[in-house]
């Protein structure tokens, strides 16, 4: 009688201390998630596909999601090469300057998106400061050359927050990585190409990927710098879900399609990130 | 010095290099607007040219801009809470009893579904959703909306203290002591994930205060945000942008470096409880 008394009392915790996760969730995740599904596959109230055959048969739709993923495969290899570099860098470095070197990699994670485009467009933008310096002094006009409010400006405005999750996802490994076993390869003569093909890439080929579709996702969901930068000129799957559901054109159907769409891409990758993640050692998210 | 030694130097000297253009990117895309929020006039030289204070006094003069900071403070607050508190108690229930290992894979894998699902697609249908209902018109529907982007970061940061103080031990010592839930949680939790919890309460703090993509649009009329002013000043004077972005960024700043300092301190104790 008094275990099941006992027990009552700890199942009663139990439930009281996870409930209110899983009230949330289901509100909030779950809820929005299964109501985009069922507006993806409706117009007004009647089932049909129209939404999706819409999209994949209509030529700015495909360009649009045939960019986003372009942009973001850049974005993301980019920002991979260049986490992986710093990433090492930071095991050469002592701890406290590591620590405020990653501290400042976390900036411009935090900072909203259209911070970012906001600063470049001021710097390098058709009136920016820097060009303005440049044209007046050196007589070079960076719009001719490169304008930052184009795709590629994009990816460069991705790369500074990317960058950041890429050297915090890996530098953990990094860190963790046994270094004798470098030492011991350097001692036998072998160059860094060889120790990096033949000891390092193995082990942290999960991490690499890992970081690889982190980013990714990141950057074909992301969408406050493409729209401070780029702006509606743009053609990305974002940025047409943000002009379905202005204030003219208000169709929450099309617009739950458009982020099905993406969802197809992120949802699969993240599956396979979950699992990788299990291997991964430390990182922000 | 043979070949192989050559590399290496080569291999350092490109790192190196990586990390100082890296570093000096950030600082460059913080300082311009930092700088900016000070001009008055500022087009072909390396510093403005005319200072003024005015683009401050302009948004705290300016109900729009002032209200928008003020909703930005009390929804990070409000997110910040919430999230903190349950993630608190899922900790707890992670370790209050012994666990099966599927339970804590369930809850890591569960904590990432906001990540694969992009903030557009969440926004869009609790905007649909939560519309007609109570919290509708209020901050509470924003603050709830971003309970699912700090979830990874809230959860991560927690897990990893917990496990870093072998919370586990301490929660079976306490309780083969005799101490109930409350009492394990005042006198044995708390005072040592303490610095773990403040940094999560910080980053998630600064996370929701950031955020642009899920705000602009979800955000209750009375309660628009500094990034959707910022949005909107950005279009009409450059400087007055500069100067909200200003206290985006050093609410940024600040909590990043308080998160880096406590979680120096919370290792700190771990070691502390090791010894």
């Amino acid at each position: 009688m008094r275990k099941t008394m006992a027990l009552n009392k700890d199942f009663f915790i139990d439930i009281a201390l996870i409930s209110p996760f899983f009230l949330l969730f289901a509100l909030f995740i779950v809820a929005p998630f299964v109501l985009a599904l069922y507006y993806s596959f409706t117009r007004g109230i009647t089932f049909t596909l129209e939404n999706y055959i819409q999209i994949f048969t209509t030529k700015v739709y495909q360009e649009a999601i045939k960019n986003s993923i372009m942009i973001s495969l850049k974005a993301a290899t980019y920002s991979l090469v260049l986490g992986t570099l710093v990433a090492y860098a930071l095991t050469l470095l002592p701890p406290t300057v590591r620590d405020l070197i990653k501290s400042i990699l976390l900036l411009p994670i935090i900072y909203p998106g259209l911070v970012i485009a906001f600063s470049l467009v001021l710097l390098v933008g058709g009136t920016g400061i820097l060009t303005n310096i440049l044209y007046k002094y050196f007589n070079i006009h960076i719009p001719s050359m490169f304008n930052i409010r184009s795709y590629d400006g994009l990816i460069i405005a991705y790369l500074s927050f990317l960058v950041g999750f890429v050297t915090i996802t890996l530098s953990g490994v990094f860190l963790s990585f046994d270094k004798t076993l470098i030492e011991a390869a350097r001692s036998l003569g072998a160059g860094p190409m060889r120790v990096a093909m033949r000891i390092i890439f193995p082990i942290i080929a999960p991490a690499l990927i890992a970081a690889f579709i982190q980013v990714f996702i990141i950057a074909i969901s992301a969408y406050g710098t493409a729209l401070a930068l780029v702006g509606g000129g743009g053609n990305l799957i974002t940025l047409r879900i943000v002009s379905v559901i202005s204030d003219v054109e208000y169709d929450p159907h099309f617009a739950c399609a458009l982020a099905m769409v993406i969802g197809m891409i992120s949802i699969p990758s993240a599956i396979i990130y979950g699992k990788l993640l299990k291997k991964v050692v430390g990182g922000i998210i | 010095m043979n070949f192989s030694e050559i590399a290496y130097r080569v291999l350092n000297i490109i790192v190196y290099s990586v990390v100082v253009l890296v570093l000096a990117y950030i600082f460059t895309i913080s300082f311009v607007p930092i700088i900016g929020a000070f001009a008055f006039k500022w087009h072909y030289t390396l510093l403005p040219e005319v200072f003024t204070l005015n683009n401050f006094k302009f948004i705290f003069e300016h109900p729009f801009v002032t209200r928008s900071i003020w909703s930005s403070l009390i929804v990070a607050f409000t997110t910040s809470t919430i999230s903190l508190v349950i993630y608190l108690m899922v900790i707890l229930f992670l370790y209050y009893k012994e666990r099966r290992g599927w339970i804590t894979t369930f809850f890591e894998s569960v904590v990432i579904i906001p990540l694969m699902l992009p903030a557009i697609l969440i926004a869009l249908t609790i905007y649909q959703l939560y519309r007609p209902t109570a919290i509708g018109g209020t901050f509470l529907i924003l603050a709830l909306a971003h309970f699912t982007i700090v979830s990874p970061y809230i959860y991560r940061n927690l897990f990893s203290v917990s496990k870093m103080i072998d919370m586990k031990t301490l929660i079976e010592a306490s309780r083969s002591l005799g101490a109930g839930l409350f009492t394990t949680l005042y006198k044995v939790i708390l005072p040592n994930i303490y610095h773990g919890l403040l940094g999560a309460f910080l980053l998630s703090f600064a996370i929701s205060f950031g955020d642009f993509e899920i705000a602009n649009i979800l955000a209750p009329w009375k309660y628009k945000t500094a990034t959707i002013a910022i949005f909107q000043y950005a279009f009409k004077n450059v400087w007055i942008a500069s100067a909200i972005i200003t206290i985006v960024i050093l609410v940024s700043v600040a909590a990043t470096f308080s998160v880096a300092y406590l979680s120096r301190k919370a290792i700190a104790k771990y070691i502390e409880v090791t010894r």
